[in-house]
């Protein structure tokens, strides 16, 4: 309100209109109560009282749970019982368990496998649906179908289609490609990449939709001196459109990145829980919500992965972020 | 080495958003009693029982008692079956369970260990005497850290014949009329015509064993002391071997390996199963959803080299409750024997009050399968036995073997190492 009424009065005083007549000692008393109520755009507190509210949120939903976390992790707590300290026992049990390597494997291949079709496809499939007209509206609504859809709900559609009886078997079997249907939902490898099937599919619109805000933002002119430097659409997507959009295929990368190595829904829906055969589609996600939920969670055991992942994470970060300052010295 | 603002708020952004990720995880009742006369108000929980069907039913039930006991007031909460262990977890460690609840002994064991909830055998000596001694031994519970009593009101029990696929057994070759109901029997008759079961694209089972398959096998579960688990014996590597023949015939589906319950019975709906264990609602669920199965069924006893397994589920006291009398009472009314067969008419399970068994609704005399399965079940509720120890967990130790077995079927390791290492697992659990 402060703000304004002085934008208001320099507005004025620079259009050269004559300000309304008041009293000196009237203008002089308003000063002071202004002055007064008037919180310092310089001072100190104005900046926090402006983030106070995200502060609040991120200190009572974030940085207490995390510390807790950490707390957690160095005891040996259920759900329970709070636990006594117990050093670094849980992470040293953490490295003998077999279920971590399965896990730590299976979250690692899915983002070496998934963030660079997440990078690479929706920014192809952008390019070919940008522009006018219903039938590129039509197609842009129809690769976007997925993200709206309920996680489980396309996990269901998948199971339906994969399943050894499922409509891809059976139109395999139809064709004569197989005599034995193939063991998408239970062979472990099958299992996992038809779960990054699924990833793929269900993030291709979202990922399209930030692209096609990037490519609105590269000149068209750009196009129009490629075209006449006689580029063909191959070369112009090549040298005009991915270095026009690569701060935005940066950021879709750590996105994707940080999404693929917290799979849970795709294979948890996939194996009905059962993080697939024998266990061996276990994702880090999943092997926190085992261990740190129900009755019986090791709370202080979860504490200790959920820190690992953590690690991983914010390592996956400051390396993606290094890689992006190179690369924005470089261009 | 200098920071920028936005370099600040990128990294605090990207902070708060990984450490969300890493942050996992941790009625009031103005009730009294007073001498003689019960007053004062409690939380009755149930476990996904508030609906058309029985919601009538608890309404009645809790009006005719207060209206016995004038004074009292009981205020009933429904929870959904979805989640309800992270439900009952989150309120035992806030401290605030309601004072009646509903749960299986799985979770009774966990919470009683948790010293949560009152030992009605100390509390109410005389129950012993109203429920089934295989009911009232299944809420006895004992181990490290518990002291040995019973930790609940024993309330509805279940179980249920072995059903057959009558076009599939004899697709498979099998004589219809002499179908197999112990186990020994069935892996016999597996080793016969498992091969001819898989060429034709029907699995003899689809499921993997349960713990309770474990017990009906004759496999021990624990030791006496229940200091340790023992299902690494040669008896229970003999049972998962007898899987393991089926799964390379092709007699065990394929899918049984990741497969949840629904998995066998869609795939037994779709007459690709030959055998399937189940419950009296299976026969009305086949009726309704598989026309051409349920002409097809055929009930026996369920398959067991030694007793069936049976299911329960209890009536717990919080031990923190503040009326405890009119809790001990309230529970010990909806569990008694009228209330109890009132119930499982309703609901076509069993009651866990002696004597009950003897009403006519249990001992049908039709030859229909309703009737069929009602009589073999009725039956084994007399005779059963709780397989599952309450020690075992559904979510971490059945997961974990279930995963071992499942390996050592495929032969990614051998049968002994498999149930070696779920002991171990189970073990470590069990002390913690």
């Amino acid at each position: 309100m402060v703000a304004s009424s002085t934008s208001a009065t320099r507005a004025t005083s620079r259009a050269g209109e004559k300000p309304a007549r008041v009293s000196s000692k009237k203008t002089k008393h308003l000063n002071e109560v202004d002055k007064s109520r008037r919180i310092p755009e310089n001072g100190v507190l104005a900046p926090w009282l402006f983030v106070l509210p995200a502060l609040i949120v991120i200190v009572v939903f974030f940085i207490i749970p995390f510390i807790n976390t950490l707390k957690l992790s160095f005891t040996d707590a259920t759900m329970l019982k709070p636990g006594s300290f117990v050093g670094f026992d849980q992470y040293i049990k953490m490295f003998g368990d077999p279920r971590l390597k399965t896990a730590l494997l299976n979250s690692s291949l899915y983002v070496v496998c998934v963030v660079p079709c997440m990078v690479i496809f929706p920014l192809i499939l952008s390019a070919l649906v940008s522009g006018n007209g219903r039938v590129l509206a039509f197609f842009r609504v129809s690769f976007y179908m997925p993200v709206v859809m309920s996680s489980v709900i396309v996990g269901l559609i998948w199971t339906n289609l994969l399943d050894s009886r499922g409509l891809v078997n059976s139109i395999f079997k139809a064709m004569k490609w197989i005599t034995e249907p193939i063991p998408f939902l239970t062979d472990r490898w099958l299992l996992l990449f038809s779960a990054m099937l699924v990833t793929i599919w269900t993030g291709l619109g979202y990922y399209m939709v930030i692209y096609l805000s990037a490519l609105a933002n590269i000149d068209p002119s750009l196009y129009e001196a490629s075209e006449l430097d006689g580029c063909g659409p191959i070369r112009q997507f090549l040298h005009v459109t991915v270095p026009g959009c690569r701060s935005t295929m940066m950021l879709i990368m750590l996105l994707s990145s940080i999404a693929a190595f917290r799979v849970f829904n795709e294979i948890y829906v996939l194996t009905g829980g059962t993080g697939g055969t024998g266990g061996e589609d276990l994702t880090m996600s999943m092997l926190i919500k085992r261990e740190g939920t129900g009755l019986q969670a090791r709370t202080g055991y979860a504490g200790a992965i959920s820190m690992l992942m953590f690690v991983i994470l914010g390592t996956l970060i400051v390396i993606e972020n290094i890689v992006q300052r190179k690369a924005d010295r470089n261009a | 080495m200098r920071f920028s603002a936005k370099g600040v708020v990128a990294v605090g952004g990207a902070v708060a958003m990984v450490m969300s990720m890493a942050a996992c995880g941790g009625s009031n009742n103005n009730a009294s009693s007073s001498d003689g006369k019960l007053s004062g108000e409690i939380t009755f929980q149930t476990w996904n029982l508030k609906n058309d069907k029985y919601t009538p039913y608890f309404e009645d039930l809790i009006a005719a008692y207060e209206k016995d006991n004038p004074g009292t007031k009981i205020k009933w909460v429904d929870q959904p079956s979805e989640g309800y262990e992270d439900k009952l977890s989150a309120d035992a460690a806030a401290g605030s369970l309601p004072d009646v609840i509903d749960m299986g002994p799985n979770a009774a064991y966990i919470l009683a260990k948790a010293g949560t909830l009152l030992n009605i055998a100390q509390e109410d000596p005389s129950a012993k005497d109203l429920y089934l001694d295989n009911a009232w031994k299944g809420a006895t519970f004992k181990g490290e850290g518990l002291e040995e009593g019973t930790y609940g009101f024993p309330w509805y029990l279940n179980t249920g014949p072995t059903f057959y696929n009558k076009a599939a057994v004899e697709a498979c070759g099998a004589d219809a009329s002499n179908l197999p109901t112990t186990y020994d029997d069935f892996f016999k008759l597996a080793d016969q015509i498992g091969k001819t079961c898989g060429e034709k694209g029907i699995s003899m089972l689809a499921k993997l064993p349960n713990s309770e398959n474990y017990g009906e096998y004759g496999v021990e579960m624990m030791n006496k002391d229940r200091t340790s688990y023992t299902f690494n014996s040669d008896k229970a590597q003999s049972f998962i071997e007898n899987y393991k023949k089926m799964y390379d015939s092709g007699a065990l589906s394929k899918e049984a390996l990741n497969a949840n319950w629904n998995g066998e019975t869609d795939a037994f709906k779709q007459g690709k199963v030959m055998a399937m264990a189940g419950s009296l609602y299976s026969v009305n669920d086949f009726k309704e959803n598989a026309p051409e199965v349920y002409k097809n069924l055929i009930v026996t006893k369920r398959l067991a080299n030694s007793s069936a397994n049976i299911f329960m589920e209890m009536l717990v006291v919080n031990s923190q409750t503040k009326n405890k009398a009119l809790a001990i009472d309230f529970a010990k009314y909806v569990t008694n024997k009228e209330n109890q067969v009132k119930f499982d008419k309703l609901a076509n399970i069993f009651p866990s009050t002696k004597d009950s068994m003897d009403d006519p609704f249990f001992k049908p005399e039709g030859d229909d399968l309703e009737s069929q399965a009602m009589r073999i079940s009725a039956e084994q509720i007399e005779t059963g036995t709780l397989w599952v120890p309450p020690e075992f967990s559904e979510a971490q130790d059945t997961t974990n073997l279930r995963e071992q077995v499942a390996q050592a079927i495929q032969g990614k390791q051998s049968v002994k190492d498999a149930l070696d290492s779920a002991v171990k697992f189970s073990d470590e659990r069990l002390q913690q």
